[in-house]
């Protein structure tokens, strides 16, 4: 039916009716909208306190949530070496204090709190081997156990049951060793390898956007807001020469899935390390940026908090 | 013979397509009396609310009957124990009913109205991902206008109603045409028109009422499936040019097409099918319905994308967009209990209490996959009474009703937890309750 005086009325009508519509309703059913903390991101542009003093580079950051901000542990890197140092920020997440040495010769630290409430620590030493310890009140750390594997980008993160696992970053590919009885770390799993397994919304295979290599990770173990417990995977993916930041998930750390709308923050190619925290009722995402060798922020807001860890 | 001029008024706004259908009536009920039977009046409904229960009880009683009234729900639906601020639905209700003898037969016409006072419609299309009550959030919101015929087909025995209305799907398309350049914008020249349709979609309603003895009275109506469909989209048909903003521009493509259209069902209200069951005695009644709705018929309310490029040699193309998940709803089955009597009685007035209860499994799963098109299981709760008076002035000789309701639905917690660890949404728990009243004035001519 072609458009007629008649029609025109008609359209009007539904024009009116379509604009009342789109009026009414402050939200119409949208408010609170649950957010997971995945992303998209956004840059959080000034932060001058995560610029380290001129000749240093800080990296590699590792974000423990406080109930006024966050615990910062990072890499500093000089001259003369690497060391891991720590820092508390405020609760916007953005200004930062005084850092503390906590470690020398030692590179891209991990921090997670386990079921006694004691801190623990992953890190690279100077001889490139992964080590696992704690840290004491005192900020002084012990080693408590060596992997005999090699890798990078290590993270130590405890299940429900309180099972230490281990992941780390072994030849561009995620993998996973769990601390068995005897306290060592048998031989590893693989978690999630660069440019396969790549699902769209509806399941459906599709290209993968980390087709080459990934590089660094950061692991929690997150709560749902149904209180089950999940494993929550962010990872510097690399195609190509772009860099940028993905997601996968597991609920039992064996089998992953990878998020279907990756990645959910590409902040530049220099860009390495996220490390996600919680504090000022945001998800903060802390990652190092190569070009400017400072430690840079992201954030989501304004958001429902609706899974934590 | 002085109502056959409106009888024949209403006989033809009864066969006139007019934009309707009784969406916040399955929700929340139709009428104060009904609402506070807990819905329980398939056999019943004799006043205005007959239009949605059952067309076949306009014809039971004798009178004349104008009513007038406002209803109000306030939902507080929450995920994660945060409210989502669902609008409520709240607007005039009211009807009339004229009726007449033909053939010794009792015969009737109706409208029933309810009309917001917010808004008369609400289109729209929400990403299949974003959480929303399903059928809370946008479907009540709308005009509802039903017109009836119901017919005595075995006197003070056996009576016949139907209600027949029509819908309109609303299909519409942008057309541009010109020639596009590529490489300069002010060379792009287009011209636009639109063109509209709207296509009838028609809603049937019928039902019967028996009372095989005085104390019994059956009743059965059935109510037809609709869903409304909104089917939008632009066409772009042209050439692709270079250098139009000079005297010899080149074509690169000759007619050149784009076609984009959005496709989704915009309101669906499923077949039901109900059974009442009344026990009346002169000081009390009981009532019991059975509902049959057939959701497992309800389509995605997320819209189908599809675009078609046609641009010659060019090497273009657009993926194709997903479909819709299916939403995987199921079909339910809805019993009812009212119960009312009579609780004081005088010359000049009598009031009648009610009260009713139902439930309701929820025809939505659990949203463990893609969608978030949550539901959960219902209980209702309603009380109510009726003030009838009588002989109270000259001016109203007749009785006059003044009916209220209040009415509490409960939505149980759900849990939605999600198989893909890293859906967009994560796990959540659904759940909430409605608040709400209704109040009519009636009065018999």
């Amino acid at each position: 039916m072609k458009l007629s005086s008649l029609r025109v009325g008609q359209l009007g009508l539904s024009l009116i009716f379509a604009a009342c519509g789109a009026a009414g309703g402050p939200n119409g059913g949208g408010a609170n909208l649950p957010s997971r903390g995945i992303g998209p991101w956004d840059k959080v542009e000034e932060t001058p306190t995560l610029t380290p003093p001129t000749g240093t580079t800080w990296a590699n950051p590792s974000a423990l949530n406080r109930t006024d901000g966050v615990d910062l542990y990072f890499e500093v890197q000089t001259t003369a070496g690497s060391e891991i140092a720590m820092a508390q920020t405020d609760e916007s997440g953005e200004m930062i204090g005084q850092a503390t040495t906590i470690l020398a010769d030692a590179s891209q630290p991990a921090v997670t709190v386990g079921p006694d409430g004691k801190r623990w620590l992953a890190w690279v030493d100077a001889d490139a081997t992964m080590k696992v310890g704690t840290i004491d009140t005192d900020g002084q750390v012990e080693l408590v156990a060596s992997p005999t594997f090699a890798g990078t980008s290590p993270v130590v993160v405890f299940n429900r049951e309180g099972t230490l696992h281990l992941f780390f970053v072994q030849d561009g590919s995620v993998k996973v060793s769990r601390r068995n009885d005897e306290g060592g770390f048998p031989t590893p799993s693989l978690v999630l390898a660069p440019g396969v397994d790549c699902v769209d919304t509806k399941g459906e295979a599709t290209p993968c956007w980390d087709a080459d290599e990934i590089i660094d990770i950061d692991v929690r173990l997150g709560n749902t807001a149904a209180d089950r417990a999940v494993f929550r995977l962010f990872y510097t993916g690399k195609k190509g020469t772009v860099h940028a930041f993905g997601f996968a998930a597991s609920y039992n750390g064996r089998i992953w899935q990878r998020y279907a709308f990756n990645p959910v923050f590409s902040p530049g190619n220099g860009s390495r390390s996220p490390a996600a925290a919680i504090s000022g009722g945001r998800y903060l995402m802390y990652y190092s940026d190569k070009s400017s060798k400072s430690l840079k922020l992201g954030a989501l807001e304004p958001v429902v908090l609706s899974e934590t860890w | 013979m002085k109502y056959r001029s409106s009888l024949l008024g209403l006989a033809v706004l009864t066969l006139t397509p007019l934009t309707a259908h009784a969406n916040p009536a399955d929700y929340f009920g139709f009428g104060a009396r009904a609402v506070g039977m807990g819905g329980a009046v398939t056999a019943l409904a004799n006043d205005f609310s007959a239009n949605y229960y059952n067309p076949a009880g306009l014809s039971t009683r004798k009178d004349l009957e104008l009513s007038l009234g406002y209803a109000a729900v306030s939902p507080s639906l929450n995920i994660n124990g945060l409210d989502l601020g669902v609008d409520p639905v709240t607007g005039v209700e009211g009807g009339i009913i004229l009726r007449g003898n033909a053939w010794g037969r009792t015969i009737a016409l109706s409208i029933g109205l309810h009309l917001p006072n917010e808004r008369i419609t609400r289109l729209r299309a929400l990403p299949e991902l974003q959480p929303r009550f399903v059928l809370y959030d946008n479907h009540p919101q709308r005009l509802v206008l039903t017109t009836s015929a119901a017919i005595e087909l075995i006197p003070d025995t056996l009576h016949f109603g139907a209600g027949l209305t029509y819908l309109s799907d609303t299909s519409g398309r942008l057309n541009v045409a010109g020639q596009v350049d590529i490489g300069d914008a002010a060379g792009t020249t287009m011209i636009s028109a639109v063109d509209v349709n709207f296509d009838a979609v028609r809603y049937v309603s019928a039902g019967l009422v028996w009372t095989p003895v005085p104390e019994i009275r059956m009743g059965l109506s059935f109510r037809d499936e609709f869903d409304l469909s909104l089917d939008i989209g632009v066409v772009v048909n042209g050439d692709i040019i270079l250098g139009g903003t000079t005297p010899d521009p080149s074509v690169l493509v000759e007619d050149a097409r784009l076609e984009i259209v959005s496709q989704n069902s915009n309101l669906f209200s499923p077949r039901q099918l109900a059974f009442g069951f009344a026990w009346q005695e002169p000081a009390w009644t009981l009532s019991i319905d059975i509902t049959w709705m057939q959701w497992s018929q309800f389509k995605s309310p997320t819209a189908l994308l599809t675009t078609e490029l046609d641009t010659g040699d060019l090497p273009l193309s657009i993926p194709p967009n997903p479909k819709p998940t299916a939403p995987r709803f199921h079909d339910v089955i809805v019993p009812r209990l009212g119960l009312e009597g009579r609780l004081y009685q005088d010359k000049y007035l009598t009031l009648t209490g009610r009260c009713g209860f139902w439930w309701e499994k929820s025809p939505a799963p659990a949203q463990d996959f893609t969608t978030n098109f949550i539901d959960g299981d219902k209980y209702g709760a309603a009380a109510g009474f009726t003030l009838a008076f009588d002989n109270v002035t000259e001016v109203l000789p007749k009785t006059f009703y003044l009916d209220f309701a209040g009415q509490f639905i409960g939505m149980n917690s759900r849990y939605h937890l999600k198989v893909n660890p890293a859906d967009p949404i994560g796990d959540y728990i659904s759940g909430g309750h409605f608040v709400g009243f209704s109040t009519n004035l009636r009065f018999d001519l």
